[in-house]
């Protein structure tokens, strides 16, 4: 009760903080990949890609109670659009994002009113199929898309008109941890808001939310079509530095491997999107390396202990530790 | 008195079983109404009727003389149609005063606030430490409400229907699950309530209904057998043989 009757010129040791904490915690590991890592820049970007794309998923299916395995369309459509918009309209970047941001919103926002009206395995299923048919309508218009052969030679200008891309995508890096960490700070904030706490409520009980007299549907359009965005803004992002785009970016794989990343760094937090990507990522890369065939059994058995083990993800541990210490040192 | 809620000819069939069967019924400014009735009767149906979870088969629903039925159960709740719940419906997984907040989050129309605002996160938390201090639940606030006992589940339902601000409050059996050494608890709280609120109490304590109700409503089958003061509910032989013939209430 003491945060009530504090003064409130008083300012708050920590609040800078709890602020943008994490966030710079993001900046700093980032950076020191890359120091470390200089030659591996573009797999570092790749990462910083598949955590916004993951942190829509733990915004959708973390907060709200989602249960979706289609967040791949939201993802495909954002770069889709992206690159045909590079393509034909506007090299520039920022407006790129813009365009891959509406265009997952828009997606997201037309099936929601399809498949939120469900629930459960209806739902897992109706955002499967809407995936699917999705990326089957991209395969057909070919003559837009590229179909099977996607499009290629995506052009970026420099951002800002002064920072050009480089070869050693540099500058690809550094623009998508800038995204990520922006993305990072307002989910941080949204599910900080009435609307974050609204979508926990419905999570637990519907019913509840009902009758205190929330519009529940209209709730779960809201914060799908803003998890829709995000997944948009990764996907303008992949084809921005990646300068290609193909049927991949729409296909149920990367769904069910967001969802496995978020699985592996904890569902309930943003910030499981944040360990469970690179994790995965680097078991991925390194077994693979080591034996191309087997990878896929290396990630299962890490899924199937982090689920067995750690019911809170690698968030969850790392959490109670903290907390331990916490009590230790004080 | 002013008349609030109006139920005239509700009706409401499941297959070929009535368990709501014309009902006719008003809640004017400050009634206290006890709706009794055995297992089964459609005391929960009513309310689900009222408080729009569930549509009627036939029959109207007023509030203030404006008719409700297009409505659905979110928007009477926006206009004061409040219920609690027979069994407990909280989130679990949120902490007691995050429960509240939904509620009060609702009722100040914010639940569409996508950034935090320190400002506005203070004046929701003291409002719904107001709430639940009365209830003995104030330290309590920041624990999971899955963690809590159920007779304290059962006050922060009520806890949750005031912070909606209620024009009609519809309460299904508050006291199941309380220990009876508790139950006085929530009594006093009802009788600590704005006076000018009109209450439908579903119970079956008939010694909290005795002592709360200005107004006892009998429920049998769907139907209203009997409408009369405490007294002569007592008094009257066939609700005696119905309800308290089966021993025990
Ligand atoms: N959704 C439903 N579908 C079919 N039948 C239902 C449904 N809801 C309730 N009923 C039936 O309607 C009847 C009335 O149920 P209701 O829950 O309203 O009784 P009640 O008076 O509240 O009883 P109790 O004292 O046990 O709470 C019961 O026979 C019940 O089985
Ligand atoms: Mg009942």
């Amino acid at each position: 009760m003491a945060d009530i009757v504090a003064d409130p010129s008083r300012v708050e040791p920590g609040r800078w903080r709890a602020l943008i904490g994490p966030e710079l915690a993001v900046v700093a590991v980032g950076l020191l990949a890359a120091i470390v890592f200089p030659d591996d820049l573009g797999f570092i970007t790749r990462i910083n890609i598949l955590s916004i794309f993951t942190l829509s998923i733990a915004l959708v299916v973390g907060q709200a109670g989602i249960g979706t395995l289609g967040q791949a369309a939201l993802f495909g459509a954002g770069s889709y659009a992206a690159a045909l918009w590079a393509l034909h309209v506007s090299a520039e970047p920022f407006s790129g994002l813009l365009v891959g941001a509406l265009a997952g919103a828009g997606v997201a926002a037309a099936s929601g009113l399809l498949i939120l009206r469900t629930r459960g395995l209806t739902l897992i299923m109706l955002s499967i199929a809407f995936a699917q048919v999705l990326l089957e309508i991209a395969n057909k218009a070919a003559f837009v898309t590229g179909g099977d052969d996607g499009l290629a030679d995506i052009p970026v200008n420099p951002i800002l008109g002064a920072v050009a891309f480089d070869f050693h995508g540099r500058v690809g890096f550094c623009y998508t941890l800038a995204a990520l960490v922006v993305v990072y700070f307002c989910l941080r904030r949204l599910i900080a808001s009435p609307f974050g706490l609204t979508c926990r409520g419905i999570k637990g009980d519907r019913l509840r939310m009902r009758a205190i007299g929330a519009p529940v549907v209209r709730h779960l359009l809201c914060v799908y079509a803003i998890g829709g965005a995000v997944a948009g803004i990764a996907g303008a992002l992949s084809a921005q530095t990646t300068q290609v785009v193909g049927l991949g970016n729409l296909g149920f794989e990367l769904s069910a491997e967001g969802l496995v990343m978020l699985s592996i760094g904890g569902v309930g937090h943003l910030a499981g999107a944040l360990l469970g990507v690179p994790t995965f990522m680097i078991v991925r890369h390194v077994t693979a390396t080591i034996n191309p065939y087997h990878w896929l059994l290396v990630i299962g058995v890490l899924l199937v202990v982090t689920v067995l083990f750690l019911p809170g993800g690698l968030y969850g541990m790392v959490d109670k530790w903290r907390r331990r210490a916490g009590q230790g040192g004080s | 008195m002013t008349e609030r809620l109006r139920l005239s000819g509700l009706t409401k069939t499941f297959g070929g079983l009535t368990v709501a069967s014309h009902i006719d019924l008003s809640l004017n400014d400050g009634d206290r109404t006890a709706l009794i009735g055995p297992n089964g009767a459609g005391k929960t149906t009513l309310i689900n009727l009222i408080s729009g979870a569930l549509a009627p088969s036939a029959g109207d629903i007023h509030l203030d003389g404006a008719r409700l039925n297009p409505l659905d159960q979110a928007s009477r709740t926006r206009l004061g149609i409040v219920r609690t719940f027979q069994v407990s419906r909280l989130c679990r997984d949120l902490s007691v005063i995050e429960n509240v907040s939904l509620a009060l989050i609702q009722r100040h129309r914010a639940a569409f606030r996508l950034w935090p605002s320190a400002r506005r996160d203070r004046a929701i938390r003291s409002e719904a430490i107001a709430l639940l201090e009365p209830l003995g639940l104030a330290d309590k606030a920041g624990r999971l409400v899955g963690a809590l006992a159920y007779g304290e589940q059962r006050l922060i339902e009520i806890a949750i229907a005031l912070a909606l601000n209620p024009r009609v409050l519809l309460l299904d059996e508050p006291a199941a699950g309380v220990p009876e050494s508790e139950s006085g608890v929530i009594l006093d709280l009802l009788s600590r309530l704005p006076g000018d609120l009109p209450i439908l109490l579903i119970e079956h304590d008939m010694e909290l209904v005795f002592r709360f109700a200005r107004r006892v409503i009998v429920l049998v089958a769907g139907a209203i057998l009997f409408e009369g003061t405490p007294a002569e509910v007592a008094e009257n032989q066939q609700i005696r043989e119905i309800y308290f013939g089966r021993g025990g209430h």
